[in-house]
């Protein structure tokens, strides 16, 4: 059940009225049903891990706070290695067998490591994250176990989040199981406006973006330095538009619910720097590994070269996050390399800029940063694609090819009219504009205090969507991208 | 609510503009809509054997009846029974003509959508959606801009002025211009095989528009039109008991083949069909069997209208008459 298909749109109506019409306390166990039936409509068997690892974490949680038999950390660390072990059988045992049995047979060694035909179940490495950061939490003592099996178990399944995030923390959404939410119009409004937005995001600008991206990326060998420096900023809005949607609808069918989600996204395309841009991208997985993993390890409260070492581990683990392949390793990498240069190169930098007397607040030069980043994470963008690593190798090889190759006879290489060449052009400075003012300027907040102006946002939306959307008879709708990882 | 009405409207006009155009090749709704009301003698329905092979202004020209062929592609009876109706509710013909090749087809092909997706919206179009469309083809048919929304790159400012102020009149009255020509060697029985189930269901359809012409005081005749890959003798023999059956008159042109003159040579665009000169000849023919009806008339036909029509058909035939004759090249094509 896909959140861009009307039977999601009937699942969520009809819950919301019945959450709604249920007495307080019956609530939480509608919406863990809810929450039960939306992740069977993918694999009704996946249930019952995700209900495993609930119980694990939420029992070794439980047993860390009472310091069972007295070992705190022995239970913090089963759980981890419960849930762990489940998503390295499910996601990383093939490519672990299959980097094992290429490393051993470059060291002229042969083995048969069996592979395993399993189904990646949905959203696994969303909710195992979700329930470990609890687990740790609780160690921390930052938050009381949870007593309720109910409420927990909502909290890991529960359904606007639980595929493709925001990765959520119990701080956030615990407490707001136990409040009772009236219904207020007010909700539904703030809900609406988030969800239509997303939809937009992913039907019109994701889906179509989508076309040019894997007529391109598909079939590297047919393709120019110049094609694939434009389905390159393609994907680069294809990916963000499509996983920002999922987590504005997700963050707007929390709200019709009475919850909020914390914020995702905040204008990763603005950002002056790859950190910067990693403050704004992903935002929920970035401060997960900041709390969990980057502080763990010594943070920046350490020597300058495990700083760096520090920062290369977090970008590393966080592209196999991503997927178990090569190329999202070496997309992390990059992600990590391209910090790591940053703080080493600072001092020239600022050398420079007092040479030229530019301040750092220099819009000219602020543009130009913007301009840098964005560029730098295409580059990286192309690992995050590729089919794989040597498709990845091709594709650098021709952008870098001097001069650029040109592009070959007409537009049809991107497998779309020059219309919706347009078309998309236009959607992506709109969506950019849009962002600016929903960060900068709390565009929400102002449509939904004018009647006439968020009613007619409505209608642009939904019209556009109707007109131009990627639906219907021939067209493959296209899963959420980061339902894979 | 206005919300709602705005995107209603909206999906209306932009369904209607981006729809393909449809002027020829049967389920010409948009034309028929504009014909003048209660003014048309008498009507055709069917598949492509009615729409490609009768012309309306000859028989005008011949008799003075105005006629109209409000026929679909592959269309099924079924599909006929529900054109008939909403076709009734703008005429009020005297005789109406089926051609009965459909009772031997499948119940579904990919026809059904074009049939419907152009019919006006009626309890005669929502039926049908839920019957004889596939689950695949419903969406679209009941919500249009789901199969149409991807043209919008295609758009010319004449699909807006279509799509907003409608069609004009058909001036070739639901016939479809054919002028190639495929030379015929032999006749033969068309390979149907009888489905009962099927063929069942067909009959009771046609039961249907039996009891729906005697209800509207209608002449409903069902008829199979001459070609050279026709039903079998025993398939025939069976359609006029069923239809004898029925209480309701069945003819068979094929009967009248050898008095139609038809060059075969020259007068064929497939094994199927007519081209322009076998359907003159067999639309003449039809002309002066309809005499025999015995009817005025109507008094309400845009008789400008149809002389409008007698000068675009001879326009069409002496442009291709003047030229070759063409080849068609076509396959024996299954409508």
């Amino acid at each position: 059940m896909n959140f861009n298909s009307l039977s999601y749109l009937i699942f969520l109506v009809l819950n919301i009225i019945v959450y709604y019409l249920l007495p307080g306390r019956f609530r939480n166990l509608q919406l863990l049903a809810a929450s039960y039936y939306f992740y069977m409509c993918w694999n009704p068997k996946y249930a019952l891990l995700m209900l495993f690892s609930t119980a694990v974490t939420y029992f070794c949680s439980l047993f860390v706070q009472r310091s069972v038999w007295g070992k705190r950390r022995f239970w913090l660390v089963l759980s981890l290695l419960l849930n762990l072990a489940i998503l390295f059988f499910f996601k990383y045992y093939n490519f672990a067998s299959n980097v094992v049995t290429r490393a051993l047979s470059f060291a002229g060694l042969q083995m048969d490591i069996p592979f395993l035909d399993v189904l990646l179940p949905v959203g696994i490495s969303f909710y195992t994250f979700q329930a470990l950061g609890y687990t740790i939490d609780v160690y921390r003592k930052d938050i009381e176990a949870e007593k309720s099996f109910i409420d927990y178990a909502l909290f890991v399944s529960f359904f606007p989040q639980l595929v493709a995030g925001p990765i959520e923390r119990s701080g956030n959404i615990l407490h707001q199981l136990k409040e009772y939410h009236p219904f207020r119009f007010d909700n539904i409004k703030e809900g609406i406006l988030p969800a239509l937005w997303g939809l937009f995001k992913k039907v019109v600008v994701a889906d179509n973006l989508a076309v040019i991206v894997n007529q391109v990326y598909n079939s590297p060998k047919e393709h120019t330095g110049a094609e694939f420096l434009v389905a390159t900023a393609a994907f680069a809005f294809q990916i963000y538009c499509d996983f920002s949607a999922y987590s504005d609808i997700a963050r707007g069918s929390a709200k019709m619910l009475g919850f909020d989600l914390m914020q995702n996204f905040n204008c990763p395309y603005f950002a002056v720097s790859i950190k910067d841009f990693w403050r704004r991208w992903h935002i929920s997985l970035s401060s997960w590994f900041k709390d969990y993993l980057y502080f763990p390890l010594g943070g920046s409260r350490c020597s300058k070269w495990r700083h760096r070492l520090n920062i290369m581990i977090v970008f590393a683990v966080s592209g196999l996050w991503h997927g178990a392949a090569l190329t999202f390793v070496a997309w992390g990498l990059l992600n990590g390399l391209y910090q790591v240069l940053s703080d080493l190169l600072q001092p020239a930098r600022k050398k420079l800029l007092s040479l030229l007397h530019i301040s750092d607040e220099n819009k000219g030069y602020k543009v130009f940063r913007i301009l840098v980043t964005f560029c730098l994470t295409c580059l990286a963008w192309v690992l995050f694609r590729a089919n794989s690593l040597s498709d990845a190798m091709q594709i650098y090889g021709a952008i870098f090819r001097i001069p650029l190759s040109g592009i070959h006879g007409s537009l049809a290489a991107f497998g779309v009219s020059f219309p919706t060449l347009v078309l998309m052009l236009l959607c992506v400075l709109a969506l950019l504009a849009a962002d600016w003012f929903i960060h900068n300027r709390k565009l929400p907040q102002k449509l939904n205090n004018t009647l006439v102006l968020r009613y007619a946002v409505y209608f642009i939306l939904i019209a556009v969507m109707l007109l131009f959307g990627s639906y219907g008879d021939g067209y493959d709708p296209q899963d959420f991208v980061y339902f894979q990882f | 609510m206005c919300l709602l009405t705005a995107l209603i409207l909206f999906c209306a006009g932009f369904s209607s503009v981006l729809l393909p155009e449809r002027l020829d090749y049967g389920a010409t709704w948009g034309m028929y809509e504009k014909e003048k009301k209660h003014s048309v003698d008498f009507m055709f329905f069917g598949s492509s054997l009615a729409y490609c092979d009768i012309i309306p202004s000859v028989i005008y020209e011949d008799t003075g009846l105005t006629s109209y062929v409000m026929a679909g592609p592959e269309q099924t009876i079924p599909l006929t029974y529900w054109y008939l109706r909403q076709a009734c509710s703008t005429q009020s013909p005297k005789v109406v003509f089926i051609e009965a090749t459909g009772m031997f087809f499948s119940s579904h092909s990919k026809s059904v959508k074009i049939n419907l997706t152009y019919m006006p919206w009626s309890i005669n179009r929502l039926a049908p959606t839920f019957t004889e469309a596939s689950e695949d083809e419903r969406a679209g048919l009941l919500f249009p801009l789901y199969a149409y929304h991807d043209r919008w790159d295609r758009m010319t400012w004449d699909d807006f002025s279509r799509g907003i102020l409608g069609y004009d009149p058909d001036p070739l009255a639901g016939y479809t211009f054919l002028d190639a020509a495929k030379p015929i060697e032999t006749i033969k029985d068309r390979p149907f095989e009888l489905q009962e189930d099927l063929y069942s269901r067909n009959l009771k359809y046609a039961e249907k528009i039996a009891a729906f012409c005697k209800e509207r005081d209608i002449l409903p005749i069902f008829y199979l039109t001459p070609n050279t890959s026709r039903p079998s003798a025993e398939l025939t023999a069976k359609l006029r008991t069923d239809f004898e059956g029925l209480g309701v008159e069945f003819r068979n042109y094929n009967d009248a083949f050898d008095s139609l003159n038809l060059d075969l040579s020259t007068d064929f665009f497939d094994t199927l069909h007519f081209n322009y000169r076998g359907a003159c000849k067999f639309s003449a023919y039809l002309a002066s069997e309809l005499k025999e009806f015995g009817l005025t008339p109507s008094a309400d036909a845009d008789a400008a209208l149809w002389q409008e029509r007698i000068r675009h058909f001879s326009a069409l035939k002496d442009k291709a008459d003047s030229g070759p004759v063409k080849l068609s090249g076509a396959a024996d094509t299954p409508s």
